[in-house]
């Protein structure tokens, strides 16, 4: 049932390649101003060209396009068993500048701008990547920049607690790495072994007649543009059905053996970055999947906390703390939503969102992620003869929350989470010392006054400064129709389900 | 021009520590308008040439200069991240770091909270040079314009870090600007990231510095010290006010309010 589902919507996407745009039909390059994704991918990376920020000697031009693909192949090479997953490489032309902009590409594939061949589908997660290059004798300085949502969602979560709801969502959705030095020469073994390791085969056999899963589009110096990607049709053991699009609009569907060492020699090590991208992907699909209702596979949540710890290990925490932060947010919603019973889920992602916490105290979101799990957690321990929530420590909580308020003042919904911890205390027992208790009447006068309260933010209309610039889609206002997942709710289906 | 070139390399480091009113010279040439002049109501950070300044500059260290010119305008790009707009100014570019004493009133009023302008020159061509402008902070801080100097021909890594660490006055400049505009709940957090960063960059300084780099740490510890006394005092103010949330905070024995740790 899933392969003919799968088969339908390749058929769809080659039928709708074969219909697109038939002004470009015969222009065999298709440059950044139309940018392309695999609609029916359940997530979407899109490489842009490397810009390259100086160059010392003629000659060295190439190696942002070069680093561009192999950065593409890189991280499809392990996103594969997301499954669902295309990963496109957008070249450059000479008006790079405009073209290529993430703001001028993102917005065309999130359909907030027109000019796409094929947008994200609703629901669908992007992941755009861009960033410089500077060559300096044998030596490569890269920095690498990454945004990743859903369309049309957002990444807000619904924790409980007592009967209450309480709403957060990652720190941040746009990151910018660190810089790296990389020897040319390691970049080219790298692409060597690429070439090598990674064969696209008409059968899924290994003596299968194959080619080269780059093909005839390897375009390191090169002056053409267009584009190239890579779509996952569907996984049998420890085959992957892959279709490759090449510039010319043609493409190529063929096996590639999983196990056989696809990923060849990795770039992840020298650009640690890439195992960030990777696990975001897998953080999208798991979060796709649950607002399918359906419970994310825990091997993907495994393999997502696997990328993401990684790239934590190899990260300089200093030098970006917000990207270290968001990896332990993510790594821990993947596990949360992936693990059957939400206390064990809870358990798993709390120590992550804690430290997350600690590394950014000035965001209010690192904050609220960490007290809530925390606040949700507490809710499910076995209760007193009472009946009633323990709470532990209140005061501090409501402090926390109200930091998180006092740092986002423009953002409603972390008022809320403070009226709504206020409304906990009140039916709830208080242990702890005594300074660390809060008064019962001094709760019912500060619900009253939230209540009566009102926002009144000095920076504005963020959402519409986003076609200018590239906004973090975490700081944009969400939509209050769009769907917020429920995490108890979610779990209590899940559990129904497994009835 | 080269000789003026010359004077702006040898003054520098002199203006850095002490207010520009000893190094002033007597005429200037006014820094022509920025190419990308904005919107009246939106907060603007320009990022002005960062050029080499004499002919002595090697191509190498020039392709580096431009390198980390355009470092700097990506990651300043994230920094502001819709808080503010980020204006590219062509050609424009200080003769003296004094050319900011007499526009620093005009750019408030335009609400250009940030400024920065960088060079190469020296002797050997290898002396480099990262000036910003903190507008808001005039009030505050003197002088406001920091250089951060820098031997160009270093680790190429260390000097891209470097730039991209002093995106932390980005922060610390609109804090300060809602700050002084009566905001005190919008400065908190702007103030609060900027503390934070400000500490990082700081803790980072190496042990062997040149007397310059030494006042520039110097200056930045100094402003974090008025990022943290704004805090204190915005975080006063909102609590007295009676707001909700602020009611919830608790001062340190002191009496005092600070970021959260």
């Amino acid at each position: 049932m899933r392969n003919r589902y799968l088969f339908s919507r390749l058929a769809t996407f080659l039928l709708g390649l074969l219909t697109a745009r038939p002004a470009q039909a015969g222009m065999p390059h298709v440059p950044c101003q139309s940018p392309f994704v695999y609609s029916g991918a359940a997530v979407n990376v899109v490489v842009l060209p490397y810009k390259e920020s100086a160059t010392l000697a003629a000659g060295n031009a190439g190696s942002g396009t070069r680093l561009s693909l192999l950065i593409e192949m890189d991280v499809l090479s392990h996103i594969l068993e997301y499954g669902s997953v295309g990963a496109i490489q957008m070249e450059a032309t000479d008006h790079y500048d405009e073209l290529c902009k993430p703001e001028i590409v993102g917005n065309k594939l999130l359909a907030k701008t027109p000019g796409a061949e094929a947008v994200v589908a609703q629901g669908n997660g992007l992941v755009l990547v861009w960033g410089l290059i500077y060559e300096e004798d044998d030596d490569l300085y890269i920095q690498t920049f990454a945004s990743f949502q859903r369309r049309e969602r957002t990444e807000d979560l619904t924790f409980s607690a007592s009967n209450a709801k309480f709403t957060s969502r990652p720190s941040s959705q746009l990151i910018a790495f660190a810089p790296r030095r990389l020897s040319k020469k390691d970049l080219q073994r790298i692409d060597n072994a690429f070439q090598h390791a990674n064969i696209i085969r008409q059968e899924p056999r290994d003596d299968a007649p194959g080619e080269t899963l780059r093909g005839p589009d390897a375009c390191a110096t090169c002056t053409q543009v267009g584009f190239s990607g890579f779509w996952v049709n569907k996984r049998s053991g420890e085959w992957l059905s892959i279709t490759r699009m090449n510039s010319d609009h043609s493409t190529k569907t063929g096996w590639i053996h999983a196990s056989a060492g696809l990923s060849g020699e990795s770039l992840d090590r020298a650009l640690p970055e890439l195992h960030f991208i990777e696990g975001a992907v897998g953080y999208l699909r798991s979060r796709i999947d649950a607002d399918a209702r359906s419970t994310p596979d825990e091997t993907r949540a495994r393999a997502t906390a696997e990328q993401l710890n990684a790239f934590v290990t190899a990260a300089d925490a200093e030098q970006e703390p917000m990207a270290v932060a968001v990896a332990g947010q993510l790594t821990g919603i993947a596990g949360l939503l992936a693990k059957k019973d939400l206390a064990e889920g809870l358990a798993f992602a709390q120590p992550l969102f804690e430290k997350a916490r600690a590394l950014v105290p000035y965001n209010a979101e690192a904050i609220t992620l960490a007290t809530l799990s925390d606040l949700s957690r507490a809710s499910l321990a076995p209760r007193k003869s009472t009946e009633l929530m323990v709470l532990q420590d209140p005061r501090l909580i409501a402090q926390r929350l109200a930091q998180a308020s006092i740092l986002d003042p423009a953002n409603a919904q972390a008022l809320t989470n403070l009226r709504n911890f206020y409304s906990v205390v009140l039916r709830s027992e208080q242990v702890g010392p005594a300074a660390n208790r809060l008064d019962k009447l001094d709760v019912t006068n500060q619900l009253k006054e939230i209540d009566t309260s009102s926002l009144q933010p000095a920076i504005k209309n963020m959402n519409e400064m986003n076609t200018q610039q590239w906004i973090d889609p975490a700081r944009l206002k969400a939509d209050p129709k769009q769907m917020k997942l429920d995490v108890q709710e979610f779990k209590k289906d899940q559990v129904k389900k497994s009835h | 021009m080269a000789q003026s070139t010359n004077r702006f390399i040898r003054m520098t480091g002199f203006c850095v520590v002490l207010l520009s009113l000893f190094c002033a010279e007597p005429v200037r040439a006014q820094l022509i308008a920025c190419s990308m002049p904005g919107t009246p109501e939106e907060f603007k950070v320009y990022l002005d040439d960062v050029r080499p300044l004499t002919k002595t500059v090697p191509p190498r260290l020039r392709a580096r200069l431009e390198s980390l010119a355009r470092s700097l305008q990506e990651n300043l790009k994230v920094a502001v991240n819709g808080r503010a707009a980020l204006k590219l100014c062509d050609k424009r570019f200080p003769l003296d770091v004094s050319d900011f004493t007499a526009q620093v009133d005009e750019l408030d009023h335009m609400r250009v909270v940030l400024e920065i302008w960088g060079a190469l020159g020296g002797a050997n061509g290898d002396e480099g040079e990262l000036g910003f402008v903190l507008v808001p902070a005039r009030s505050l801080l003197n002088p406001v314009v920091f250089v951060a100097k820098d031997d160009f021909k270093g680790p190429m890594l260390e000097l891209v870090k470097k730039y991209i660490e002093l995106g932390a006055f980005v922060p610390v400049v609109l804090g300060t600007t809602f700050y002084q505009n009566d905001q005190f709940e919008d400065a908190i957090s702007p103030l609060c990231e900027g503390e934070t960063k400000l500490q990082v960059a700081i803790a980072k300084q190496g042990a062997s510095q040149t007397p310059e780099q030494k006042a520039f740490v110097q200056h930045e510890k100094d402003l974090l010290v008025h990022v943290q006394t704004m805090v204190n005092v915005s975080l006063k103010k909102l609590k007295d006010a009676g707001k909700p949330q602020y009611k919830a905070l608790a001062p340190d024995s002191g009496g005092n309010f600070s970021c959260p740790k």
